[in-house]
C-alpha cells in the first residue's frame, strides 16, 4: 500500500517536470536550433577544411596550428581587439559612472537630462550611427572643421593607423547609457545613512565617494566589466562599416578577422578555429573576473541569493 | 471541493499550454510567412497567377505562373534601367514576374558566397570577372552552361571570339558578358590645359610620374591622380607587372608566382615613387571613402583632381558626380620595353543563370530579351559599359546612347591586348593580401624590398592552399 503510494507520487513528480518541459519547450527548441546545434557544428569545422562546398575534410588541429603559427594576421587582430577592450571598458565604466553621479542629483528636469543621455545607447551596433560617425570624422568632416576654428588639425582620424582605433573606441565609449542607467540604480540604493554617518564623522565627498559609494556599487560594477569585456571582444559593426580594418590593418579586430576569413574567402573550417580560440579568450576572461570578485566585490547579502 | 480546485488548475494548465502551443504555431506561421515574403516567392506567385490566368483567358495559352530573382549591383542609374527593362518583359511575358535584388557592390561578394553554398541564390546573378573563376574552381557546380541551351537563348549577336575570351571556361559558357570594357584613365580636360598637362598622347609610366610632378610644380593644392588601394592593385600595379614579366601574375594551371622578387621590387618601387613624388593623393585622405572616390568632396568639387584611373563601365559615376567639369580618356601608361599589354578590352561583369534554378527556361527568356531585344538595348544603353551584342551596339549608336567618354575609353582599351589578368590573382583573398602590400607602400610603412620579402611568403601560403584544394 506504502508502496503504491510512493508510485504515484514519483509519477505525479515526473508528470509535473514533464508539464516544466512544456512550458519551456520554446525556449529550448530555439536554444537547440539557433545556439548548441551551430557551437557543435562550428567545433567540428574547425577541425576541417571546409569551404563551404561538398564533404568538410577532417584536418584535425592544422587549422589551430596555422592560426599560431603562419598567420601573422593572428596575432595582429588579437592585439587590436585587446585594445580596444582596453580602452572601451574602462573608457565606458568611468565616463558612464561619472554621468550617473550627476544624474543622481534631485534637481528640476533630471528626467530629461536622464533621458538625453540614453539616447546614443539606443542606437548601438547601428549601421547608420557608424556612417554618421564616419562622416563627422571624415578629413573634412565636422569634427576637423571644429578643431580647425580653434587651430588645431586637421587630423586625418580615420587615414592615420596611430588614430582610427580610437576613433572607433570613441563611438563604442559614446554608447554609455545601459551602464549608467545600472550605475544610477545602483547609486540609488546605496543607503544613505552610511552618508550621514561618514559626514557626522568629518569625512569630505572625496572620502565619501572612495569608501562608502565604489564599495556599495562594486557588483554593478563587476556586471558591467563583465558585459562590456564580453561585448567588446566581439565587436564586429564600426570595424567594419568606418575603417573595414583599415588602415594598415589597425582596425582588422578577431570578429572582422573571422567574417572575412569565412565569407569572403570561404575558408569556413578556418573562420571556425579563429571563432573557437575567440570563445576560449572570452571565457577565460570571464572566469578570472569572476575569480578575482570575491577579493573585491561586496555583498551586502553575503553574495548569497 | 478540493477535487474540483485541481481540476480547475489542469484545465488552466491546459488551456496555458494550448495557448503557448497556438503561440508557438502563430509564430511558425508567422516566421513561414516571412520567410516568403523575403523571397516574395509565395506572394508573388498569386499575384502571377492571377495575371497568369488572364492571359490564359486572353491568348488561350496556358502558362503557369512563374516567379524568378535576378540579383545586381550597381549605381542608380544602371539600377534604374535595369527595373525598366524588367518591366518591359512583365508586360510581354505576365504569368512571370521578376524580383529586383538591387544595391551597391559593397559586400555584394560574401552575400552571393554564402547565398551560393546555402544554396539560396537569386535564379539569374551578376557576377563578377575577377569572382567568377573562383566560383567555378570550388567545384560547386553553380551556374548553367549557355551552350546547353542555345535553342532557347539567342547568342549569335556576340562575336565568337568575344565570348570564348568573357565567360567560356574550360568549353562551358557559364557567364555572358554584359559589355565591353576596360581600364581607363580619365581626365579633367579644362584642368589638364590650365596646368599645362599633354595627356593627348601615349605615355609611359615615367611619363605618368612626370605629368604628376609637374601638376605639383604648378599648383600645390592639386595632384594628378585620386587612388584608391583596390584601382591602385587592379589597374595600375598588376598591369605594371604584366608589361615587366610578360605573364600574369599568378598562373592559373601551376599556381606559381610568375616573376622573380628583383621582379616584384621593381614594381613596388614604381609604386613607391607613385607617392613619393606626390603623383597620387596620400593615401591617408582618401582612405575614408574607400573604392567609392567619387563620393569624396574634393572629387564632386573639381578643383584637386586632375584625373582617376577607373575602368569604361564605371567612369560615367566620376564624370557624374563631378559635373562642373568635361573629361576625356588618355592613354593608359605603358613600359618603354614592355612584354606584354597589361591591359585589354574584356567585360564589367558577366550574367549567370543558377544551376539550381526551377526555372532556368525563364531565366533564359529573361536573358534573351535582356540581351537581343531592341527597347532593352535602347533602356539599358551603356549601364554596363557598350554592350556586347553587335545590335545592341548598332541601337545604343543610332540612338546617341553612347556617352563619349564611354566611347573614347572602350575604344582606347581595345588598342591594348594584354592578358586576361582573371584567375588566382582576382581571388577575394589574393586581391586582400596584394592590396596590403601595396597600402604599406604608400603609407610608406615598408620599402619595396621588405615588403617583397613579407609577401612573397604569404603569397606562397596562399597558392599552396589554392594547390592543395
Amino acid at each position: 500500500m506504502a508502496k503504491a503510494k510512493k508510485i504515484s507520487k514519483m509519477q505525479k513528480v515526473s508528470r509535473r517536470q514533464n508539464k516544466g518541459l512544456l512550458y519551456i519547450l520554446p525556449w529550448l527548441a530555439g536554444f537547440c536550433l539557433l545556439q548548441l546545434y551551430p557551437f557543435v557544428c562550428s567545433l567540428y569545422y574547425s577541425f576541417t577544411s571546409y569551404s563551404g562546398v561538398g564533404i568538410p575534410k577532417l584536418v584535425w588541429f592544422a587549422n589551430y596550428i596555422a592560426l599560431f603559427t603562419t598567420d601573422s594576421e593572428f596575432w595582429n587582430s588579437l592585439k587590436v581587439t585587446c585594445v580596444y577592450t582596453l580602452i572601451t571598458v574602462p573608457g565606458k565604466l568611468l565616463l558612464s559612472l561619472f554621468i550617473a553621479m550627476l544624474m543622481n542629483q534631485n534637481i528640476k528636469g533630471i528626467g530629461v537630462f536622464r533621458t538625453l543621455y540614453y539616447i546614443p545607447s539606443l542606437f548601438a551596433g547601428s549601421i547608420a550611427v557608424a556612417i554618421l560617425w564616419k562622416l563627422m570624422f571624415m578629413d573634412d568632416g565636422i569634427i576637423n572643421s571644429l578643431l580647425g576654428n580653434i587651430g588645431i588639425g586637421p587630423v586625418s582620424w580615420l587615414g592615420d593607423k596611430r588614430t582610427a582605433l580610437i576613433t572607433i573606441c570613441l563611438l563604442e565609449i559614446w554608447q554609455f547609457g545601459s551602464s549608467m542607467i545600472l550605475f544610477l540604480a545602483a547609486l540609488k540604493n546605496v543607503p544613505q545613512e552610511l552618508y550621514e554617518a561618514a559626514w557626522m564623522d568629518g569625512a569630505g565627498n572625496v572620502r565619501c565617494f572612495f569608501s562608502i559609494t565604489i564599495p556599495q556599487i562594486t557588483p554593478i560594477i563587476l556586471f558591467n566589466v563583465i558585459n562590456q569585456s564580453i561585448s567588446a571582444l566581439q565587436n564586429f559593426t564600426y570595424a567594419s562599416v568606418i575603417t573595414n580594418g583599415g588602415p594598415l590593418k589597425s582596425t582588422n579586430v578577431l570578429a572582422l578577422k573571422l567574417y572575412k576569413e569565412a565569407f569572403a574567402y570561404q575558408k569556413y573550417g578556418y573562420a571556425s578555429a579563429l571563432s573557437w580560440i575567440m570563445f576560449l579568450i572570452i571565457l577565460v576572461i570571464t572566469a578570472l573576473l569572476f575569480r578575482s570578485s570575491s577579493a573585491w566585490v561586496y555583498y551586502e547579502d553575503g553574495g548569497d541569493f | 471541493m478540493k477535487k474540483t480546485g485541481e481540476r480547475l488548475k489542469k484545465t488552466l494548465a491546459l488551456a496555458v499550454a494550448a495557448g503557448m502551443t497556438m503561440g508557438m504555431a502563430a509564430c511558425g506561421n508567422g516566421t513561414a510567412e516571412t520567410k516568403d515574403t523575403e523571397n516574395g516567392q509565395a506572394a508573388a506567385a498569386e499575384q502571377g497567377a492571377s495575371s497568369a490566368q488572364e492571359t490564359t483567358a486572353q491568348s488561350g495559352e496556358e502558362h503557369e505562373a512563374v516567379t524568378l530573382r535576378f540579383m545586381w549591383w550597381g549605381g542608380d542609374e544602371r539600377a534604374e534601367a535595369t527595373l525598366q527593362v524588367i518591366e518591359q518583359f512583365q508586360e510581354l511575358y505576365p504569368w512571370i514576374t521578376i524580383e529586383a535584388e538591387y544595391g551597391s557592390d559593397e559586400g555584394y561578394l560574401e552575400k552571393l558566397t554564402s547565398q551560393l553554398n546555402a544554396g539560396t541564390e537569386a535564379d539569374i546573378i551578376q557576377v563578377g570577372t575577377g569572382h567568377m573563376p573562383g566560383f567555378i574552381n570550388s567545384g560547386g557546380d553553380y551556374f548553367v552552361d549557355f551552350l546547353e541551351y542555345e535553342d532557347q537563348i539567342d547568342l549569335s549577336g556576340f562575336e565568337e571570339g568575344f565570348l570564348k575570351e568573357n565567360g567560356n571556361f574550360d568549353g562551358h559558357q557559364y557567364g555572358l558578358p554584359t559589355g565591353v570594357a576596360g581600364s581607363a584613365l580619365i581626365y579633367n580636360e579644362a584642368m589638364a590645359q590650365e596646368l599645362g598637362l599633354d595627356m593627348t598622347q601615349e605615355m609611359t609610366w615615367d611619363d605618368l610620374v612626370e605629368l604628376g610632378k609637374q601638376v605639383r610644380e604648378t599648383d600645390e593644392t592639386k595632384y594628378l591622380l585620386s587612388m584608391d588601394s583596390s584601382m591602385l592593385n587592379a589597374v595600375v600595379f598588376l598591369p605594371y607587372m604584366q608589361q615587366l614579366t610578360g605573364e600574369i601574375f599568378f598562373d592559373n594551371d601551376t599556381c606559381e608566382m610568375t616573376f622573380s622578387r628583383e621582379e616584384l621590387v621593381t614594381g613596388l618601387e614604381y609604386i613607391e615613387s607613385l607617392y613619393e613624388n606626390e603623383v597620387c593623393v596620400p593615401i591617408s585622405s582618401v582612405a575614408a571613402y574607400g573604392a567609392a572616390l567619387q563620393t569624396d568632396p574634393k572629387w564632386i568639387s573639381g578643383d584637386t583632381y586632375v584625373g582617376v584611373f577607373c575602368y569604361s563601365s564605371t567612369c560615367e559615376t566620376y564624370t557624374a558626380a563631378c559635373e562642373n567639369a568635361a573629361f576625356r580618356g588618355a592613354w593608359l601608361p605603358k613600359l618603354e620595353d614592355a612584354k606584354a599589354d597589361g591591359y585589354m578590352a574584356n567585360c564589367p561583369q558577366y550574367m549567370a543563370v543558377s544551376r539550381r534554378s526551377e526555372h532556368v527556361e525563364e531565366a533564359l527568356m529573361f536573358l534573351d530579351y535582356f540581351y537581343n531585344d531592341e527597347n532593352a538595348a535602347k533602356t539599358l544603353g551603356t549601364v554596363r559599359s557598350v554592350p556586347p551584342t553587335g545590335t545592341a551596339q548598332k541601337i545604343c549608336n543610332e540612338n546617341g546612347l553612347v556617352s563619349d567618354i564611354v566611347a573614347e575609353t572602350v575604344e582606347i582599351c581595345q588598342q591594348y591586348n594584354g592578358y586576361q589578368g582573371v584567375g588566382l590573382v582576382t581571388y577575394d583573398e589574393a586581391g586582400t593580401l596584394l592590396e596590403d602590400m601595396l597600402v604599406e607602400i604608400a603609407y610608406g610603412e615598408a620599402a619595396p624590398e621588405e615588403a617583397a620579402d613579407k609577401y612573397i611568403p604569404l603569397f606562397q601560403n596562399f597558392l599552396d592552399a589554392q594547390k592543395n584544394k
